[in-house]
């Protein structure tokens, strides 16, 4: 089990991180979902090592990275963001020297490789140069490279950034298929549906924080049964304002001359009310969106801020 | 060590994969050495201090006329400065170091090449001296092949001006007959155009040899070699050792190069300590470093002749290559980015080559810059080189260079390493 207690780094004035602490256990999937900028790749970079955290503590399976890097690295596999591998050598070339690196020698090195180029649909081009590579090959290779030596904890960082719908199921199949053996999986993601598709768990990050955590269920729970109504128009913000303010059971996420985003309590007929309201007040409406609870919802309401890719 | 060579030998394989960088590292010091013999060997714009020569004219004919005049052609005249001696007196000039070398016309000179005899025209090098005694060979075998190639393709007219030269001095006019000129005259055209594409076989040889050694050597074996290759063979380690450095930056740059893709950072990520990944790269670059010394030499051996003991040059090649490693890693641990690195240590590898000796002798720069040069590593390292191509030493006299670039190599590399350790753990 993977444990982060009270988590910062700071990068000069920047606070990155603050004081994050969360678990991921084998055979999880634990989603970090968050918009640019979040501190997602910083929180993977002191799990693997890369950056001193400026305070905080890091366990998996009770051993320490601070004391024990070494032996807290052989057991975990990253998969970073961009796609780190070398274009000049063949993908069993990148996969023999990156099993090589993380311990593994000779026959158990060539089994592990064939293994994960056949886990990763590249068994038939593993012998051309990587750079020849699509896109999406190219980060099927790079998820390979994290998981060639069978590590008990995978960091994957945003690891399906700009590719096809195929590549991205190929992969998300992976992903699922190595949790399922029981390994520990840190997801980070921008994309709310593939959190809320892939992850048993989600901690939502801003601005270096975790502002809530749980599985989806849970996480709904959180902005109760309301749902959140978008509405654009030709009106103006303070022209909306106090037709809304009005009513104290509606609550105003985002307003701005002509977009307006309002969270709406779960009562029977409660939106249409709002809407004939408004209406009346000769404010002109051009589009109207209802949203049921959601990722994207629970994001708003905790953060104030739309998620987006 | 074991992360050292897993990092090495993938560095390699990469190198192997995409061998282009390699062979132009290879290649350079060729083709730069090949340039800089070619400029001074033709007269080439550079400005240096013109270069002392004896003149030895024993034969007083008149080849032996054209040979001392072809030395005041304005020219030449850039580059050589005569005085007509004795043979007596030219060997004191070089005994005093006054001269780089002596030409000596020999008696029956002139005989010879008009009559299409084999003769030679003899060097006495200067042996206190660098680059000097080779420009007197390259000047004199200029001037040979000048002499043997108008002898070969206007032996017909010789012969005719010979004869005109034996009745004029036999006669009481000295002067040829308007007849005789004319008849020459046609005779030279016809030669002229008859020698296609100027294929001349050499009629004079050069005999060399050091005031030291015996002056009178008539063939030393580096005679037939043609003079081009001896300027050739003395520029080249001052490239050798600019390409060494160049190469080093090529492989330290590997650094910034990684991090920016990322690849150093999962290496930094997998269960290894930071040092075994720096000792990797340093190795990748040492051994690059000593494969392209050993092709250099190789090439050196084989194509120039270029013979030198085998202990004395692998352990300085080693030396060099340890310092030349060491020191980039160094400039490379200080830098924030690949381009920021490339222009330090560009700046860097020029100002030392510069100094150091690798473009020109530095007896022909200012004193102070003389002593600038020890801070160099070129300079150490093409003194030794130099030491061990143009002379028989071995391991005990180029003792001080090796032994300098021995030190400075351990040193940069410790500092390097810690250096580039301490930069990695920083955070990337
Ligand atoms: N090496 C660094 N030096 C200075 N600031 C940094 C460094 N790395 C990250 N930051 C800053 O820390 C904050 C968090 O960055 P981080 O890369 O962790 O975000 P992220 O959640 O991974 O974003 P993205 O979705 O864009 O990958 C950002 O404001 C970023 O500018
Ligand atoms: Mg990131």
């Amino acid at each position: 089990m993977l444990s982060v207690e009270g988590l910062s780094r700071s990068f000069g004035s920047l606070q990155a991180v603050r004081d994050i602490s969360f678990r991921v256990h084998p055979g999880e999937i634990y989603g970090l979902l968050g918009p640019n900028g979040a501190g997602k790749t910083t929180t993977i970079s002191c799990i693997c090592g890369l950056l001193r955290p400026s305070s905080g503590r890091i366990e998996l399976h009770g051993t320490d990275l601070g004391s024990q890097p070494i032996a807290f690295k052989r057991r975990i596999g990253v998969v970073p963001q961009e796609i780190a591998l070398y274009g000049d050598l063949s993908a069993r070339e990148n996969l023999s020297f990156w099993g090589r690196l993380a311990g593994l020698r000779g026959s158990a090195l060539q089994r592990r490789v064939t293994a994960v180029l056949e886990t990763v649909g590249l068994a038939e081009r593993s012998r051309e140069p990587c750079r020849k590579f699509s896109g999406g090959m190219k980060r099927r290779l790079n998820l390979a490279v994290g998981m060639v030596h069978e590590p008990q904890l995978l960091l994957l960082d945003e690891p399906t950034v700009g590719i096809d719908v195929q590549a991205r199921i190929n992969i998300l199949d992976v992903v699922r298929d190595i949790a399922r053996r029981g390994t520990a999986v840190l997801y980070t993601t921008h994309y709310l549906e593939e959190a809320q598709e892939l992850c048993d768990r989600i901690g939502i990050m801003d601005k270096g924080k975790i502002f809530a955590e749980g599985d989806l269920e849970h996480l709904k729970g959180l902005v109760g049964e309301g749902q959140i109504l978008t509405l654009r128009g030709g009106f103006a913000a303070d022209a909306l304002r106090p037709v809304v303010a009005a009513d104290d059971t509606v609550r105003i996420v985002s307003l701005e001359d002509g977009a307006a985003m309002l969270d709406i309590p779960p009562h029977r007929g409660e939106v249409s009310s709002v809407l004939s309201r408004i209406l009346g007040h000769g404010l002109s409406i051009d589009d109207i969106s209802i949203q049921e609870p959601n990722l994207q919802s629970v994001f708003l309401k905790l953060t104030g801020r739309e998620l987006r890719d | 060590m074991t992360t050292a060579w897993i990092v090495m030998r993938n560095d390699l394989l990469r190198r192997w994969r995409s061998p282009l960088a390699a062979v132009v590292y290879l290649i350079f010091p060729f083709v730069f050495s090949g340039l800089i013999a070619l400029a001074f060997g033709t007269g080439g714009k550079a400005r240096v201090p013109r270069i002392q020569v004896a003149l030895v004219d024993q034969d007083g004919g008149f080849v032996a006329r054209f040979v001392s005049g072809a030395f005041a052609q304005e020219q030449v005249a850039q580059y050589f400065e005569t005085s007509q001696v004795t043979e007596e007196e030219a060997v004191r000039l070089i005994e005093g170091n006054q001269v780089s070398g002596a030409i000596v016309i020999p008696e029956g000179f002139s005989d010879a090449v008009l009559e299409g005899r084999a003769t030679h025209l003899r060097v006495v090098r200067n042996p206190a001296q660098s680059i000097g005694p080779v420009a007197v060979e390259e000047a004199a075998s200029m001037i040979a092949l000048l002499v043997g190639g108008a002898a070969t393709v206007l032996s017909e007219p010789l012969a005719e001006l010979r004869r005109t030269l034996d009745e004029g001095q036999s006669s009481e006019d000295h002067f040829p007959s308007d007849a005789r000129v004319a008849g020459i005259a046609a005779q030279v055209n016809r030669s002229f155009r008859g020698a296609g594409r100027f294929a001349f076989p050499p009629v004079i040889r050069l005999a060399k040899g050091d005031a030291a050694a015996d002056s009178t050597a008539a063939d030393s074996d580096a005679g037939g070699r043609p003079q081009f290759l001896l300027i050739f063979s003395f520029v080249l380690p001052g490239m050798a050792t600019f390409a060494l450095l160049i190469l080093s930056l090529g492989f330290m740059a590997d650094v910034p190069r990684e991090l920016s893709r990322g690849t150093l950072q999962r290496q930094l990520a997998a269960p290894v300590r930071a040092s075994g990944v720096v000792f990797g790269k340093m190795f990748s670059c040492a051994i690059m470093g000593v494969i392209i010394s050993a092709a250099m030499a190789l090439v050196g051996a084989l194509m120039l002749g270029v013979r030198a003991d085998l202990a004395a040059f692998v352990l300085l090649c080693l030396a060099f290559v340890l310092a030349s490693t060491g020191f980039l890693t160094f400039v490379f641990s200080i830098v924030r980015s690949e381009a920021q690195g490339a222009t330090l240590a560009s700046i860097v590898i020029m100002v030392m080559s510069f100094l150091g000796g690798s473009w020109f002798p530095i007896d022909s720069l200012p004193p102070f810059v003389e002593k600038l040069a020890y801070g160099t590593l070129n300079y150490w390292g093409i003194r030794g080189f130099r030491t061990l191509i143009l002379t028989d030493a071995g391991v005990a006299e180029i003792a001080v260079p090796l032994l300098v670039l021995l030190v400075t190599g351990v040193v940069t590399s410790l500092v390097g390493s810690w250096a580039m350790h301490r930069r990695l753990m920083q955070g990337v």
